[in-house]
């Protein structure tokens, strides 16, 4: 089996001794070359695992391997576009990009990172500082994808720009990570910004991975039932269940087949599927295959 | 890193694959952090040029025009004034070098958050903090040494003014290797500020506010640095107690035969009495007592021009010491908390 991704066992963070955990459990694996979304609420702790995964926060328990190795081992493996988008306000767009390059010999791709920010029509005299949001992140994206990552991190990267610029870039984006086979992990609470555009699926909520695996299989692990008011079988596990009147619709695991009952059954859309999930915090875990961790393989690395 | 994009990258740097490359990133993160702060760099190799300049400037005016330091016109008063005061440069560099690292360096990165892009640009943390230590160390190390050996010529000719004498404080940090040992404090001490408070008005005021609390201490506790020399004699309490260009007064009283001292406390008390009756009676008052109470001779505590390096050399010892911590305080800080090696 080749080396994942992302492969995190029992991740743990909180900051301070006696804070909240942002992170707890957390537990899945994200196979290479996979565009994958990482949905939640605000403060379910997307951040902080992001910030684990880039080698910036250190985890306080748990393993955790990024392309096989700890985070600060693959430093020049992967790009992290932070939230807030930070870039030296002081130096001009060249002056960035020239920097990427002097921080990344020999895996530096200045005619891609020249051409990301050529796209968007900007003069690479122009100071950092004197960017809209928008021509920001896409020098940010520039930088991160000049320096060639195999894992490229994006911390609510669209949060700031207007629907045509999302657009514009998100296309951008995908296209050039599928040209180079990076695998993606973009986070979000926008359900919306991410649909359809994004193969893998990560669901985080209080720390913890609900949902993961291939998009198209976490649909078809799951049926949206309506009909007249009936008791689901004991063996069926029911995500979500709403009665109105005499007319019942449910949210259940295909764990069971045949489901039995009266019922109409359908697929969920994704956006069904991670509401039912998130109004409901005691729905069981569901990891496919794929991403469930391998025990992480023994002397591959000191602790992170 | 992966072959599939070879093809399309016509421009792609040409350094060697492997840990060779490491020297050619380190040369990059040593010149992004210098055009970082290319402008904090040019304004201060400005002023130093200009301070130094005038201070050695003055000495050459001195030594070409032949003009006797004691004379009494305005060039010689001005470059008298300077000389005692140019000093108080050295109290005041510790701060300002000490703010600059806590904030501008290291403070606002992680307040702007400009630290996540630049740890994951392939610089480890640990390679980012070396190189904001490194750099204003190499700057502090060329400046303080040139700031000394300039000050050490301005004051030449006037090193017999009793009222600038060695010990007094800026002065006394001018002249010695102390100097150098604050300001390296002052990086270490705010580079460890900075990464604790992570707020950059914060972190400046904090190290500005600690390094002077600091520079108080140690001006106080610095006498005790290296025993202390004793004269004893008719004179020796009046002698010490005089400012004077050598010699560093510290105790000074009364002692009897055996060389005990005595406290003139209650003596005091008693010639203060005696006084309010009779106002010329104080000193006769006094000095009977203190007679009464076995006082023989007078001693005067000092140190001498000669414990000036062995005080400077203690000094620096104490403060390189704390320094050293707070590197190694700021290492651990960032590993706890980031992680990491490579």
């Amino acid at each position: 089996m080749s080396i994942a991704a992302i492969e995190a066992v029992g991740l743990g963070k909180r900051y301070g001794r006696l804070g909240k955990w942002a992170v707890q459990d957390c537990s899945f694996r994200l196979p290479q070359g996979q565009i994958c979304a990482l949905v939640g609420p605000n403060g379910a702790g997307k951040s902080t695992l992001l910030g684990q995964l880039a080698g910036l926060v250190r985890p306080s328990r748990g393993e955790l391997r990024v392309m096989g190795k700890t985070p600060g081992a693959a430093r020049q493996q992967l790009a992290f576009l932070a939230q807030e988008k930070p870039l030296y306000p002081q130096f001009t767009i060249e002056e960035t990009l020239r920097m990427g390059q002097e921080l990344n010999p020999g895996h530096w791709d200045a005619e891609r990172a020249a051409r990301i920010v050529k796209e968007g029509d900007l003069d690479p005299g122009t100071k950092v500082r004197e960017l809209s949001g928008g021509q920001r992140t896409r020098v940010a994206l520039a930088l991160c994808l000049g320096k060639q990552p195999d894992l490229l991190l994006l911390d609510e990267p669209m949060a700031d720009l207007d629907p045509l610029a999302r657009h514009q870039l998100m296309g951008n984006l995908l296209a050039e990570a599928g040209e180079s086979g990076t695998t993606v992990v973009i986070s979000s609470h926008i359900l919306a910004e991410l649909e359809g555009a994004c193969d893998y699926l990560l669901l985080m909520e209080n720390g913890r991975i609900r949902l993961g695996g291939e998009t198209d299989e976490l649909l078809s692990a799951h049926a949206l039932l309506s009909g007249p008011v009936t008791e689901i079988g004991a063996g069926t596990t029911v995500v979500e269940s709403k009665v109105t009147g005499r007319h019942m619709t449910a949210l259940v695991r295909r764990d069971s087949e045949p489901l039995g009952g009266d019922w109409e059954v359908v697929e969920p859309t994704l956006e069904e599927l991670l509401l039912a999930h998130m109004r409901s915090p005691q729905a069981p875990a569901l990891l496919t295959p794929s991403a469930e961790p391998q025990a992480v393989r023994a002397g591959a690395g000191v602790a992170a | 890193m992966s072959g599939t994009t070879s093809t399309l990258s016509p421009e792609r740097t040409t350094a060697p694959a492997g840990p060779a490359k490491a020297p050619g990133a380190l040369g990059g993160a040593i010149r992004a952090a210098v055009r970082q702060h290319k402008w904090a760099l040019r304004i201060t190799l400005a002023l130093l040029v200009l301070v130094v300049g005038v201070w050695a400037g003055l000495r050459v005016w001195l030594e070409a025009s032949g003009v006797s330091p004691d004379a009494n016109n305005y060039g010689v008063r001005s470059a008298k004034m300077l000389a005692k005061y140019a000093a108080d440069v050295f109290s005041v560099l510790p701060l300002l070098v000490g703010a600059f690292v806590a904030g501008p360096l290291i403070g606002r990165e992680l307040e702007s958050g400009t630290y996540k892009m630049a740890w994951t640009q392939s610089m480890s943390p640990a390679r980012w903090l070396t190189i904001r230590l490194a750099l204003p160390l190499t700057l502090v190390v060329v400046g303080v040494l040139l700031l000394n050996v300039s000050y050490r010529l301005l004051r030449g000719p006037f090193i017999d003014d009793p009222l600038a004498g060695w010990y007094q404080g800026g002065i006394y940090q001018g002249l010695g290797p102390a100097s150098l040992a604050y300001c390296v404090l002052a990086v270490a001490l705010g580079a460890l500020v900075g990464l604790l408070v992570r707020r950059s008005v914060v972190s400046m005021a904090v190290t500005a506010l600690a390094m002077g609390l600091l520079a108080t201490l140690m001006s106080n506790v610095r006498g005790g640095l290296w025993p202390m020399r004793t004269d004893v004699g008719p004179e020796a309490a009046i002698v010490t107690a005089h400012a004077q260009e050598t010699r560093w007064g510290h105790g000074a009283g009364w002692q009897d035969a055996q060389g005990v001292r005595i406290d003139p406390g209650a003596c005091e008390n008693a010639a203060s009495e005696a006084s309010m009756k009779r106002p010329d009676a104080y000193e006769s008052v006094f000095e009977k007592c203190m007679a009464d109470r076995g006082a023989t001779t007078q001693y005067g505590d000092y140190h001498s021009t000669a414990d000036f390096l062995p005080i400077q050399l203690v000094e620096s010892a104490v403060l390189l010491g704390l320094a050293a911590l707070a590197v190694v305080a700021s290492y651990g800080l960032l590993r706890t908390r980031h992680g990491g090696r490579a």
